[in-house]
């Protein structure tokens, strides 16, 4: 199952995918306007054999594109439509053509046009001369008619055991009592205010969206709503919003704090990228907290305790005394040594 | 508690179309009439536990509720609203349930419209409307409970696919399923029909009026698909041939063949059988577009992943379905089968002939879909069927088609003479000629395009001509719907043999001609948007107000996707896309699509006419004598 | 109607449909068959990863080889890769490194052992191409005269290795 997976993986990457959907790229076309013509009416009849019913002339993978690259070489060298097709047709079978040749495997679906008219038109002439209808079945005896109303008390016991059928499969299946879970409660629940401020929050980003709309180049408003996509715990959209305002100029360490911390939210471990983001931080300004945090719990995971003990130890002391990342980074400080301590003998 | 609800009313809803099923047989069984006058109020009662149901998972989605394990999958809270609603379809479990939703509210809706049809005939429909909406929600209860609970709850979901968030895309699937799942009613009037040994009377008017609402349905639902494709997918097509575009198209070319035959059986009665016959495997393609998009035995844009628990359980839903109604149909159709009233040179016989030459266009279509899992499963080797193939075989089969569809309106109805329709022939065909020649400029099959079309709007113009002193409603809804056709076949033929491109990378300030018109580009900027961040281009255009295409980068999940600019007028598109900056410059894609709006014009008649024959057949309004 | 037996006919037509149809469910595609079995290993021309020379079909000429296309961007390649280092102690494994840059490809093989006589470099897909490759792993075994005698599309697993790859390989020497 897993091989499967990983099969399926592996082709997937080999598709090109992620990309924009662009068909012929623009240093393709031929030079000669009646080959290039050529060129992509046979491209047309052509499979893009790593995706789904499409031709290379639709697909932007790389397999299509070098397949395209074939068929205009070909043609260049003097090959004939049909002998570019053949020539692929060699290589990968008959699934290559969209218009599959004539033979015995697809005699059958080839006939099938001219076999479903004679059909048609056979049928269509017999209608003129069938014989006249026979008799109908004769209509059940107890049909019920308008008259046939339902009495309430037929009513009463059909809906007494559809009711009771349902709750019984309900049981089964359902899980009563298991309440609704909107999500704006509980936001407002883990962030510890209230809902009207989480809504408040959502509209503010709205808005700054749509001031950006008008105005693209604003790094101070792209950094808000970097900042109110955050405070959603909307990582992704958060990252790609800060990239923008750091882009546009809005840099210090601050920034770069935000982005490494929500880097390591959204890919849950500190990837490169996230480290490349906190180093930034350091260099713009030694004392950001998170960067001490993050890039010692790089260290920390990594084996490498004592370095790790001396980038917090150094941040703590870089923080106002008495405030909360002061107190967190010691503590992450102190309980490196207790560690190191242990592992001397 | 309103999940806990929501999954209460679906199995209560599940009950209820069990009794609705099973009533009528327990009323012949205990000889008690009286117990088959609960089915219209299971019917109802069922109608509004699956509204309850389905307004329970929308609203788990405006708060999103991630102790839903769909929620939590599918959606997200940085999303505009109208896609947090529409969310709640844009998967197997929640589309599952608006499908089964509407299957119950056209039970409850037969069963509140009488239509003047006798209770026999009634309480059959609404029986096998019954068994239906049981095997269908038994199998949501089973394999997709959408109301399956995470506890506890994440604080965030994954998103919703970026593709998905179009408007288009948020009411295409919908419309269609009213469109598919309308279908069923007729097919439950041929079941009762054939249960009871006769049609009745009433019978061909309420299966007509069941149909064209699923007709002009899906004719909408599948417009707005291509379109939706034709903008968002970026490279200028809007039609694919894929499977499950296939599986939409089939229902729609049977109940247009079923629209017309049941004319036959109102009039003059003698394609019973042929109608019955329409109107089952016109829901059995609703019901295979189902199977094939659920099952995962095809891989296509539209496949939702499945497990095979689901694949086998809706195998021997689709089988018992479809094939009990036509293991019925094989033991009793014969008995309907009358003898036509009608010469094959006559109105009706041209109207006969197009519902069967629909009908072969539909088994082709059918043929090529499937035929790659058949080429598998015999072991004949992996085959791919493609648009070129349906390009090749579909599309010539609807030529005489639409050549019918103008001559027929034109012939006397019982039996016509060459004699007297050659004048009416002679016009269509000049009508045809002077298309096809002007489509000669372009190419041959811009002359067959553009020569059938005018062909067409010859033939509405006359049949409205020769029909001038007895208009009715329903004449102009088929001219309606008869010259939507033609107008949508011009955007198809300008927009296919028409068009133009060019592709080429570009530095800002630079620009590319197409057409006769340049094209440069201003400049490149990042916008933000309601939950992506777009790089957006500016394209200049000679004689035209700028082109913004856009690519939409978003983070949950992480994707991109394109928005092309399009500008449409009557005389056609003009279509741009743009590639990610680079230091060589931007790519930028610009198509000029001649005549295309007329397709989407053109749809919206067709959908219009069909509306208008509706309303003529509503019988409040209907016009006696 | 003229036989009764005409209104069986769409019932027959939908079982058989949906009888071929049914044995698909639950069921991957099965993977692509090959055209080039049987059939001489066609020309290519790679540069080789330690840059002497050129790498062709001549080079293996004679004997009975494995071609194995990888990439150092393949997830399943990774998988494989165990295999593929204790099958070339008894026999001789040729890379094609795919669409992929030959600092990284070294980088990869560094990393993770070498069971390659020889890898040759593809980065545009021509050989891939022209094996009929649609993705990473795929292993062709060719025979001494140069025919390809079997395709494996996917992970050569263990098994496959044992039951397949290894006895022909003792035919064909």
């Amino acid at each position: 199952m897993i091989r499967r997976w990983i099969v399926a993986f592996g082709l997937l990457l080999a598709l090109g995918f992620g990309g924009v959907a662009h068909a012929l790229g623009p240093d393709e076309p031929m030079k000669d306007p009646v080959l290039e013509t050529r060129a992509r009416s046979i491209s047309k009849e052509l499979r893009c054999v790593v995706c789904q019913n499409q031709s290379i002339d639709e697909s932007n993978a790389d397999l299509a594109q070098a397949m395209r690259g074939l068929v205009r070489e070909r043609l260049l060298m003097g090959d004939s439509d049909s002998e570019v097709i053949g020539a692929l047709e060699a290589r990968y079978g008959d699934f290559v053509r969209l218009m599959p040749p004539f033979k015995a495997t697809t005699a059958l679906l080839w006939s099938a046009p001219a076999l479903l008219m004679v059909l048609g038109l056979l049928a269509w002439r017999r209608a003129f001369r069938r014989k006249a209808a026979q008799a109908p079945v004769a209509a059940a005896a107890l049909d019920p008619d308008d008259a046939a109303q339902a009495s309430a008390g037929v009513l009463a016991t059909a809906a007494g055991v559809v009711v009771v059928l349902a709750a019984g499969a309900y049981l089964l299946l359902g899980h009563p009592g298991a309440p609704d879970q909107p999500v704006q409660p509980r936001l407002a629940e883990r962030l510890g205010v209230s809902e009207a401020a989480i809504a408040e929050m959502q509209t503010m980003a709205e808005q700054i969206e749509a001031r950006l709309a008008e105005a693209p180049d604003d790094a101070r408003a792209w950094l808000m709503l970097g900042r109110a996509e955050r405070y959603l715990g909307r990582h992704a959209e958060a990252i790609a919003a800060l990239r923008r305002a750091i882009q546009l100029g809005e840099a210090d360490g601050e920034v770069y704090g935000d982005l490494g911390e929500s880097l390591a939210f959204r890919d849950r471990k500190i990837t490169p990228e996230a480290m490349d983001a906190f180093g930034s931080a350091v260099r713009l300004d030694p004392a950001e907290p998170r960067a001490a945090f993050f890039l010692g719990l790089q260290r920390a995971e990594a084996g490498e305790i004592a370095e790790a003990e001396k980038i917090w130890r150094a941040g703590a002391f870089a923080q106002p005394e008495g405030s909360a990342w002061a107190k967190r980074l010691a503590g992450q400080a102190d309980r490196a040594a207790v560690i190191l301590a242990q592992q001397k003998p | 508690m309103t999940v806990e609800a929501g999954l209460f009313a679906l199995i209560l809803a599940a009950m209820l179309a069990l009794l609705q099923a099973l009533a009528l047989p327990a009323a012949h069984l205990l000889r008690r009439p009286g117990i088959a006058g609960a089915i219209p109020a299971a019917a109802a009662a069922q109608a509004l536990a699956m509204l309850a149901a389905m307004a329970a998972l929308i609203h788990a989605f405006v708060v999103s509720d991630f102790s839903v394990r769909v929620v939590y999958e599918n959606s997200h809270t940085a999303k505009p609203m109208l896609y947090k609603v529409a969310a709640a379809w844009g998967h197997h479990e929640g589309s599952l349930l608006l499908w089964a939703t509407l299957l119950s509210l056209f039970g409850g809706l037969t069963a509140f419209w009488r239509q003047g049809l006798p209770a026999a005939m009634r309480l059959r429909v609404l029986a096998v409307q019954g068994i239906l909406s049981f095997g269908v929600l038994a199998f949501v209860v089973i394999t997709s409970n959408p109301f399956d609970r995470l506890i506890p709850a994440p604080m965030e979901g994954r998103g919703l696919n970026p593709l998905l968030q179009d408007p288009g895309l948020a009411f295409h699937p919908p419309l269609l399923y009213v469109g598919s799942v309308g279908v069923s009613v007729a097919f439950a009037f041929a079941i009762a029909a054939l249960w009871r040994g006769e049609l009745g009377p009433g019978w061909a008017r309420a299966v007509r009026f069941w149909t064209l609402i699923a007709w002009i349905f899906l004719t909408v639902g599948i417009s707005l698909g291509s379109a939706w494709a034709y903008a968002e997918l970026g490279w200028g097509g809007w039609w694919f041939w894929d499977p499950v575009e296939n599986s939409a198209l089939m229902p729609w070319l049977t109940a247009t063949a079923l629209v017309h035959a049941v004319r036959g059986i109102e009039k003059k009665g003698g394609l019973e059988g042929w109608v019955v016959l329409l109107a089952i495997l016109g829901f059995g393609f609703s019901l295979l577009g189902m199977f094939l998009v659920r099952s995962g035995v095809l891989t296509s844009v539209h496949a939702f992943a499945a497990d095979p628990l689901r694949g086998v359980f809706i195998l021997g839903l689709f089988a018992a379905i479809e094939g009990g109604a036509l293991t019925l149909y094989a033991l009793r159709g014969h008995r309907l089968a009358g003898r036509v009233a009608f010469a094959p040179f006559s109105r009706d016989g041209a109207l006969l002939l197009n519902t069967v030459l629909l009908t072969v266009a539909c088994g082709v279509v059918l043929f090529g879909t499937v035929y790659p899992l058949l080429a598998e499963s015999l072991g004949l080797g992996r085959i791919s069927v493609g648009a070129p193939f349906f390009d090749a075989t579909v599309l010539p089969l609807m030529a005489p088609v639409v050549a019918l569809m103008a001559l027929g309106p034109l012939m006397t109805g019982g039996r016509d003479s060459l004699k007297r329709l050659a004048p009416s022939i002679g016009i269509v065909a000049a009508c045809g000629g002077v298309g096809a020649g002007l489509g000669l400029i372009w190419s041959g099959a811009a002359a067959a395009g553009f020569g059938l079309a005018a062909a067409a709007c010859g033939g509405v113009g006359l049949a409205l001509w020769n029909a001038r002193r007895r208009w009715t409603r329903r004449r102009t809804g088929m001219a309606f719907a008869h010259l939507g056709l033609a107008v949508a076949l011009v955007g198809i033929t300008g927009g296919s043999q028409m068009a133009a491109e060019a592709i080429a990378r570009l530095p800002v300030g630079g620009a590319v001609e197409l057409a006769g018109r340049s094209f440069g580009l201003v400049e490149v900027r990042e916008v933000p948007g309601p939950n992506y961040i777009a790089m957006r281009g500016t394209i200049s255009v000679t004689g035209a107000p700028d082109l913004t295409p856009e690519i939409r980068r978003y983070e949950t999940p992480p994707q991109t996707t394109t928005e092309a600019a399009i500008r449409s007028t009557l005389g056609g598109d003009t279509y741009a896309v743009i590639g990610d900056p680079s230091p060589d410059g931007t790519v930028v894609r610009v198509f000029v699509k001649p005549l295309l709006p007329w397709l989407w014009a053109g749809s919206a008649l067709m959908a219009m006419g069909g509306a208008l024959a509706l309303a003529s057949g509503i019988p409040l309004t209907r016009r006696r004598g | 109607m003229i036989g009764r037996w005409t209104t069986w006919a769409p019932l027959l037509a939908f079982a058989i449909l949906l009888g071929l149809v049914a044995t698909r469910i639950g069921k991957t595609e099965p993977p692509l068959p090959s055209p080039l079995v049987g059939k001489p290993l066609p020309e290519f021309a790679l540069q080789r990863l330690d840059g002497q020379g050129t790498l062709t079909p001549e080079a293996f000429k004679g004997r009975a080889v494995v071609l194995n296309v990888f990439g150092s961007w393949c997830v399943a390649c990774i998988e494989e890769h165990p295999v593929l280092l204790e099958a070339s102690k008894s026999a001789e494994i040729v890379g094609i490194a795919w669409r992929d840059d030959p600092v990284r490809t070294e980088e990869w093989l560094d990393r993770r052992g070498n069971p390659y006589s020889v890898v040759g470099l593809d980065p545009d897909s021509r050989a891939a191409i022209d094996l009929g490759v649609t993705g990473a792993p795929e292993s062709f075994v060719i025979a001494p005269d140069g025919r390809v005698a079997l395709k494996i599309t996917g992970i050569i697993t263990p098994e496959i290795w044992r039951n397949q790859v290894a006895p022909l390989l003792e035919r064909l020497k």
